[in-house]
């Protein structure tokens, strides 16, 4: 036998090893992989068939804050406008483009999908994220999911075929890239890099009221200033080949396509870096929108519609957004897909009158603190209650910005609860919380066992608080059932009434 | 570029079949082309530093080739030791001195701001700046004709399979090697994938298995209690040993299917009946370094009594420092160096015999007590500090149970049992010279099982080789 003969009979013999060694890791292995390594999976797959309207995006469609009645997702919103359609949604913090295209590759059984609504954050092309250190575990979680044979996807992760850099290795890019990106602008302006400004800032900063140097007004200057000073080269960046592979995904789907630019605190943003860093993101907003509109794709631009009060987070630069500011999104990429959609749109108007009247069947419809909370283990009505017991001591937690209850209504509250279990038990209680504001933090708690029937069964418990003056300035109410009796007590058909 | 990365499973073969492609008088071109590809995947500005090296011992050798007497050879050799003493000086040590004086001086209570340097450190620099200080020492001594082809002389520096981790080669060696005109032969080929087969097993299974566990205790040894801290330390042990022996078995492989035989690293270390047996079996190439460029120079066995325990000592704490510039290298070559001189005292005191039968209940007793002696010392260089070494080792003997417990401590038992077998199966040889002479069957078997473990139960959390830090 010839040398290349010799060779080529062991290659032969390794390919037909490994092509069986790929139905051995589908049979027994892929599923335990997936579970460990792409668990992203189990989100895609409880995506229903039926679904028509599919949102895809990071946290800002998630994050709500306590204040927030209404603390449903961006997407969440977005079915109060097409009520008759099957909107469903996918939400990975810290994602973006690159993720989003593996993971609508992977949605293969939602058939009907009619529209997909990507989320583009203009934060996700600065360099700071573009290099993150969150990136490596992002794109290792893709790797089994790529288009290829199951046991070729366990190679690539086995042997690191996916970006790996270290912190220290990190920060250097993000600096390198900050420093070499040159800033231009038609006007004057004195930094030629962001890091230029950066150190502007961190060195000369900005000044408080006694014209010393204000830290935490300067730190967050610089954040913002590296965050949005940048220039997007629509030729070159990863993003851009990410967004173009949805496109060309959405057309062999036939998918309408939309993305959701993102709002950014423009408002902020000029108050600590000027005029000048809003020129940044307006021409960074400017060429994301005519670029991917030229190519068919409806582009939603929310990036100047929420003022600086819609933002959760007031430290750094975030798109974690108020309820309000989450419901103005969700109105804009509403009105986008009725582009496609028009006989299935119907109008919204959220909060025609001032609330003072809550309830909770704790179905999920309204979305509360505490969520978690929720069994099926035990229900009055519907399906669910709130359980809470020595691991979990509170209940579904109804809380509110005290200032938008009307003044008319804020002398006594009666909080009636449908509840199960050990309620004569001196160690629960019904709690009202009232923090925040410059007075006194208002904490009354009333204990059950007066109030209740002395029955472990269903029964509806109710009392009537008196708030008066002492709660008045207060920024933030809370209402809970307090289970301090170690034993299981479930709550249903919560009712809050302000008088 | 790592060798357990899909760029190496590219990289290797394009360049071998390159290698075999075209005329040998020309390979040396494409290898030191490789070689700088390889290494400027990792940082491209850090190539400047090996060709600085390069350059200079080029430089040195060759006017040292030209002199007679080595009286007039000396500042060519110091140019040469101050520029690789110089590069390690200022990306490895010069923030660890730095450091230290500020803490004698604020022992003093003098307080200095004295300057920090901030960049990566170059991987491998203590790996090739070794290799060519060996060589303009050799040069020096007369023991080598300086080499006149400035390309051979750069792919000697740089050759990729051993460019960052050793092992570390002697010119007199390697050089010859590179200048055959090697032929495609099959032996090569089987020999070198068996090798790297067998490499990627220990680095990606074992290794990168344990890893986590061991990152997890050291973290906060404390949580984990003694059995936690027992466990981790044992982890390392296997751990910093397949990820380094795993490394310079890929590198001996990949250099074997071009023909090269680079010298081998590790001889089953921790079956070592004693301390000078184990530095005989554990980084050979490296111990073998300062055997002939520090220990011999400095006199070697041939000298007093007191004289040659500081020869010993010497060469153990440089030995420490080498790996890295913290107290905790320090102690650790310390250690080595106590536990040599007081195991040689006993073997003198007791007359003992330095060669047992293998295997047999004294040498398995005497390879435990080896073991242990490198676990304990191996703390030290896991450590940060050492406060950390101490919290180790306070943890373990405490008796505490902890507040936690090891993740995947059960797949890593597995894994440490399979080791220790195959360990104990290739006592004194090499993989591919224990396979060579089994059943064809046995073999397709145990390929396929190494490349299925590699496939399914590789680490997949970033682990780097443990010895590119050095």
């Amino acid at each position: 036998m010839s040398l290349l003969q010799k060779i080529a009979l062991r290659f032969f013999a390794l390919v037909i090893l490994l092509v069986a060694m790929n139905f051995i890791y589908i049979a027994f292995f892929l599923e335990s992989d997936l579970q460990k390594h792409s668990e992203i999976i189990n989100d895609l797959r409880v995506i229903p068939e039926n679904t028509e309207i599919l949102y895809i995006g990071e946290s800002s469609n998630n994050t709500a804050a306590a204040m927030d009645m209404d603390k449903r997702t961006i997407s969440g919103f977005l079915t109060d406008y097409f009520p008759e359609m099957n909107v469903a949604s996918i939400t990975k913090p810290a994602s973006h483009s690159g993720i989003y295209k593996t993971l609508l590759k992977n949605i293969e059984h939602a058939k009907s999908i009619k529209t997909v609504v990507v989320t583009l954050n203009l934060r996700s092309f600065n360099a700071e994220w573009v290099n993150s250190g969150l990136e490596t575990p992002l794109q290792k979680s893709m790797v089994l999911l790529q288009d290829y044979p199951p046991l070729f996807n366990r190679f690539m992760l086995s042997f690191k075929g996916y970006p790996i850099k270290t912190e220290r290795e990190r920060s250097i890019i993000i600096h390198e890239a900050w420093e070499n990106e040159k800033l231009t602008t038609p006007h004057d302006f004195p930094f030629e890099s962001s890091l230029a400004w950066r150190n502007h800032f961190e060195q000369v900063g900005l000044k408080n009221a006694s014209g010393e140097y204000d830290t935490i007004r300067s730190l967050l200057a610089r954040d913002y200033a590296s965050t949005y000073a940048f220039q997007i080269d629509l030729d070159n960046h990863p993003r851009i080949a990410d967004f173009n592979e949805i496109i060309e995904l959405a057309k062999r789907k036939n998918w309408n396509l939309v993305f959701n630019l993102l709002a950014e605190n423009t408002e902020k943003a000029e108050g600590l870096c000027s005029k000048d860093l809003v020129f940044f993101m307006r021409e960074n907003r400017d060429k994301l929108v005519k670029y991917f509109s030229k190519k068919g794709v409806k582009v939603v631009d929310n990036l100047e519609i929420l003022d600086n009060a819609q933002f959760i987070d007031q430290e750094w630069p975030t798109e974690h957004y108020f309820e309000q500011g989450r419901k103005t999104i969700a109105a804009n990429v509403a009105k986008a897909i009725r582009n496609f959609h028009t006989e299935a749109f119907s109008p919204v108007e959220y909060y025609a009158e001032p609330k003072y009247h809550f309830h909770n069947d704790c179905e999920g419809d309204d979305v509360w603190m505490l969520m978690s909370s929720r069994t099926r283990e035990e229900a009055y009505s519907g399906e669910y209650s709130s359980r809470t017991d020595q691991d979990n001591i509170y209940s579904l937690n109804f809380t509110y910005p005290y200032d938008k209850i009307p003044d008319d209504k804020k002398t006594e509250v009666t909080v009636s609860m449908m509840l199960k279990g050990p309620v004569h038990d001196d160690a629960a209680s019904f709690i009202v919380d009232i923090s925040g504001g410059e007075k006194e933090r208002f904490w009354s708690g009333v204990s059950l066992k007066p109030l209740s029937r002395g029955t472990e069964g269903w029964q509806r418990v109710s009392h009537t608080f008196f708030l008066g003056e002492a709660a008045n300035g207060g920024e933030l109410i809370s209402i809970y059932l307090l289970n301090n009796t170690g034993n299981p007590i479930y709550a249903d058909d919560i009712d809050i009434q302000f008088k | 570029m790592l060798f357990n990365t899909v760029d190496f499973v590219w990289f290797l073969p394009v360049v071998i079949l390159g290698y075999y492609l075209i005329k040998p008088k020309y390979r040396w071109a494409l290898l030191l082309a490789a070689s700088y590809y390889f290494y400027m995947c990792w940082k491209l500005e850090y190539i400047v530093l090996i060709l600085f090296s390069t350059a200079v011992d080029y430089f040195c050798g060759i006017q040292m080739g030209k002199r007679a007497s080595k009286w007039q050879k000396r500042p060519f050799l110091l140019l040469s030791i101050l520029t690789n003493l110089g590069l390690l000086m200022a990306f490895k040590y010069f923030n660890f001195f730095t450091t230290s004086a500020e803490d004698i001086l604020g022992a003093f209570d003098i307080t200095v701001a004295l300057p920090e340097i901030d960049v990566l450190l170059p991987v491998g620099i203590s790996f090739y700046t070794f290799q060519t200080l060996g060589y303009s020492i050799d040069v020096y001594q007369g023991k080598l004709q300086p080499e006149r082809h400035l390309g051979y002389f750069a792919l000697y520096v740089s050759f990729f399979p051993q460019l960052v981790a050793g092992p570390i080669e002697r010119f007199s060696r390697l050089t010859p090697q590179l200048k055959k005109a090697h032929a495609f032969s099959y032996e090569n080929l089987q020999k070198g994938l068996r090798l790297v087969l067998f490499g990627l097993f220990a680095k990606m299974v074992v290794a990168d298995n344990f890893a986590p566990i061991v990152d997890e205790v050291y973290s906060d040894p404390e949580a984990y209690g003694s059995g936690g801290v027992a466990s981790a330390m044992l982890f390392y042990s296997f751990q910093i040993y397949c990820d380094f022996f795993g490394y310079s078995l890929i590198a001996i492989g990949s250099a074997r299917i071009m023909g090269i035989r680079l010298m081998d690293n590790f001889k089953t270390p921790y079956l070592a009946t004693g301390i000078a047996d184990f530095w005989q079996r554990w980084h050979i190439s490296l111990s073998t370094w300062f055997r002939d460029y520090l220990y011999f120079p400095l006199g070697g066995n041939r000298v007093k009594l007191l004289r040659w325990v500081l020869n010993i000592s010497v060469v153990f704490i440089v030995s420490g420092f080498w790996h890295g510039a913290h107290v905790t290298f320090l102690v650790w070559g310390f250690i080595f160096a106590v536990t040599y001189l007081l195991e040689n005292a006993m073997t003198s005191l007791f007359k003992a015999r330095t060669q047992v039968p293998f295997f047999s209940i004294k040498h398995l007793l005497l390879s435990l007590k080896t073991f242990l002696i490198v676990t304990f010392a191996w703390v030290f260089f896991r450590s940060e500090t050492m406060l950390d070494a101490g919290t180790v080792f306070r943890t373990l003997l405490s008796g505490d149970r902890g507040t936690m417990e090891l993740t995947g401590a059960s797949f890593a038992w597995i894994i440490f049992g399979l080791f220790l077998c195959i360990d104990i199966l290739l006592f004194n040889k090499r993989f591919d010279q224990w396979i060579e002479n089994k059943s064809w069957l046995f073999r397709w078997a145990t390929y396929s099982l190494l490349v299925f473990a590699i496939l399914l139960y590789a680490g997949v959390e970033d682990q780097p080789f443990i010895y590119f830090q050095f």
